[in-house]
């Protein structure tokens, strides 16, 4: 997100008619240069926490009036060691997992993730529906789509970080829960 | 514009093979006997051979036009190729809150799908990555402003006074929200609009929706003045995008209503023209009906697009050279100062019920009741195209003015 309003100011004015454009090769270029220089240095600086390696984008939760939903996402690691998320939290749902998409008996089924997510040092990892995902249940209240959703992620540093989530109608990511406990949908 | 930006290596020499194309067509003449030709090669062209398979993807795929700034995107550029305008109502009950939701919803696509980024969830990614100058602009219908607050719509808000001509239908008039969708790439439009109507069905449904086209990308001059389905160039006096006369016209200042400051207005009407009856027309009969020359566009006083008619000019019978009743004779203002900017697409919807073609004329101005009106009552008393031409559409809508980063369209008024 951060990189596209940097990017899109740019204009050109070109002949007669101005035209605000910019070729992508540009944008992309200049997503690029931008992330390298957000890219912390080699210096192995233990002061930095996961949740300060770890930006979250293209955030977003499927829009529920009540229950069960899902955030997804992809967590970017820009440290040179891995990183766990062990757990999240929200307001707006009491329990939240996270969770894997896996093959039971032929159909795609979800379950919570043994260990937590880990972010690969200097890689990423993607939280989309039929993938990892993060479970939300309980949920009592509306979430509409085009409002935010506030998740509070916590890593095995003990280290936390907020992100707001936009949530949005979806169609898809609906599937069947055969986690433990009793949490299953109803 | 390819000039400008991106050229690679492969871009240049594609140009150079396009241009070697067009010598070479000049060269072999007839002889090519409609085969195409490629390269300035003097050999036989090899009818079979393919036209063109660039390895990467081409200039007008890739071009960005930025979502953010003063004004909203989409209007003082050079029209894309293609346009959808997609008119929504709002769902009874939506309220301000969900008419703020929806539109950071429709902000939100709007500003990733024109960088060539997938929107949020969008479940066909690859569908987002040939931007082609996809642009989304959004207009609001009275409805829509009433339900924030009726004190803050403007009064001229509201349907255009009824004209005689009018053979209005529902089917193409009104709505609550528009959302114009245009770039040079309609499988860019088609996923983008996809995208924005399924975003907020909870909020909003489609109303209508007209699906406009101009020539393609690159295959014209940039500038040139286009071409309705009558063969006549359209919009030769539209002001210069990024000219003085063009902000006069087109934005608005000021603070009635100041959420509209940096907006404007969105006139679009689609006018159906009787392809068949023209037809009988001989072409003396086409210019004299219009004013201007079909080939250059010029006036029949002139020999040049923009030369300016010459209303006065007689015959040496003493008659008018162009007919008081033309076209370009009853839409000119008295001083001759542009007053609209025209941004007008082809339809051509023709199917088992017969021809049903057109203009989606639309028509961007600050005020529409004291710039457009005036020139559409004059040409709904008396102008020879009303012989062939019918409005069947017409909506009026209020654009409002772009969004920095973090914000959203409309932000203003909500």
């Amino acid at each position: 997100m951060s990189s596209t309003t940097r990017t899109t100011r740019t204009t050109r004015t070109v002949g007669r008619r101005s035209s605000l454009v910019v070729g992508l090769a540009l944008v992309s270029a200049l997503a690029l240069s931008a992330c390298a220089s957000d890219t912390p240095t080699t210096e192995t600086d233990s002061a930095t926490t996961a949740a300060q390696s770890i930006q979250i984008v293209d955030g977003w939760v499927k829009a529920v009036d009540e229950g069960m939903t899902a955030a997804f996402g992809v967590l970017e690691n820009s440290s040179t060691t891995d990183v766990t998320l062990v757990s999240a939290s929200a307001t707006v749902s009491p329990m939240i997992e996270l969770h894997e998409v896996v093959k039971n008996d032929g159909a795609m089924v979800m379950r919570q993730k043994e260990g937590g997510i880990v972010v690969p040092a200097a890689g990423r990892h993607e939280l989309a529906p039929g993938h990892d995902h993060i479970m939300m249940m309980g949920v009592s209240e509306p979430l509409l789509p085009g409002d935010e959703v506030l998740i509070t992620f916590a890593f095995s540093d003990g280290s936390t970080l907020d992100h707001a989530f936009a949530v949005k109608d979806f169609a898809g990511a609906d599937e069947e829960y055969v986690g433990g406990g009793d949490m299953g949908d109803e | 514009m390819p000039d400008d930006v991106n050229t690679t290596a492969a871009g240049v020499s594609r140009r150079r093979l396009l241009l070697g194309g067009a010598a070479g067509v000049g060269a072999a003449g007839l002889g090519a006997a409609g085969g195409y030709v490629f390269g300035a090669s003097s050999t036989e062209p090899d009818p079979l051979a393919p036209i063109d398979a660039p390895q990467t993807p081409s200039e007008v795929g890739s071009l960005v036009v930025p979502f953010h700034g003063a004004h909203q995107a989409g209007i003082e550029l050079e029209p894309q190729a293609h346009s959808s305008l997609l008119a929504f109502d709002l769902v009874s009950g939506v309220d301000r809150d969900g008419i703020r939701r929806m539109l950071r919803l429709i902000s939100s696509d709007a500003e990733r799908l024109t960088a060539g980024r997938p929107a949020l969830a969008d479940t066909e990614p690859e569908l987002a990555l040939t931007p082609a100058r996809l642009t989304v602009t959004v207009g609001f219908g009275p409805g829509l402003v009433d339900r924030v607050d009726p004190a803050r719509r403007p009064d001229w808000l509201a349907p255009l006074p009824a004209f005689a001509i009018d053979r209005l239908e529902r089917r193409w008039s009104g709505g609550d929200l528009l959302l114009e969708v245009a770039a040079d790439d309609p499988l860019t439009i088609a996923h983008a609009s996809r995208m924005l109507v399924k975003d907020i069905r909870r909020y909003a449904g489609v109303r209508w929706r007209q699906d406009g086209f101009r020539n393609a990308a690159s295959t014209v001059p940039h500038g040139s003045t286009q071409r309705n389905l009558f063969g006549q160039l359209d919009g030769t006096a539209n002001p210069a995008t990024g000219s003085e006369a063009f902000a006069r016209v087109v934005w608005r200042e000021g603070a009635s209503p100041a959420w509209l400051a940096g907006g404007t207005s969105y006139v679009i009407r689609r006018i159906a023209m009787n392809l068949d009856t023209w037809d009988e027309l001989d072409r003396g009969s086409r210019e004299q009906s219009v004013g201007r020359r079909l080939d250059s566009g010029a006036p029949l006083t002139g020999s040049h697009e923009f030369d300016v008619p010459d209303l006065a000019a007689r015959t040496p019978s003493g008659l008018p050279v162009i007919s008081p009743i033309a076209h370009v004779a009853r839409a000119r203002s008295s001083d001759g100062a542009p007053q609209i900017f025209r941004r007008g697409y082809n339809f051509d919807v023709t199917a088992q019920q017969g021809t049903d073609a057109g203009l989606i004329f639309g028509s961007l101005q600050a005020d529409p009741v004291r710039q457009f009106v005036p020139i559409q009552r004059r040409l709904a008393e008396v102008d020879m195209m009303n012989i062939w031409t019918t409005p069947v559409g017409s909506a009026v809508f209020a654009v409002p003015p772009g969004c920095v980063p973090g914000g959203f369209i409309g932000d203003t008024l909500l």
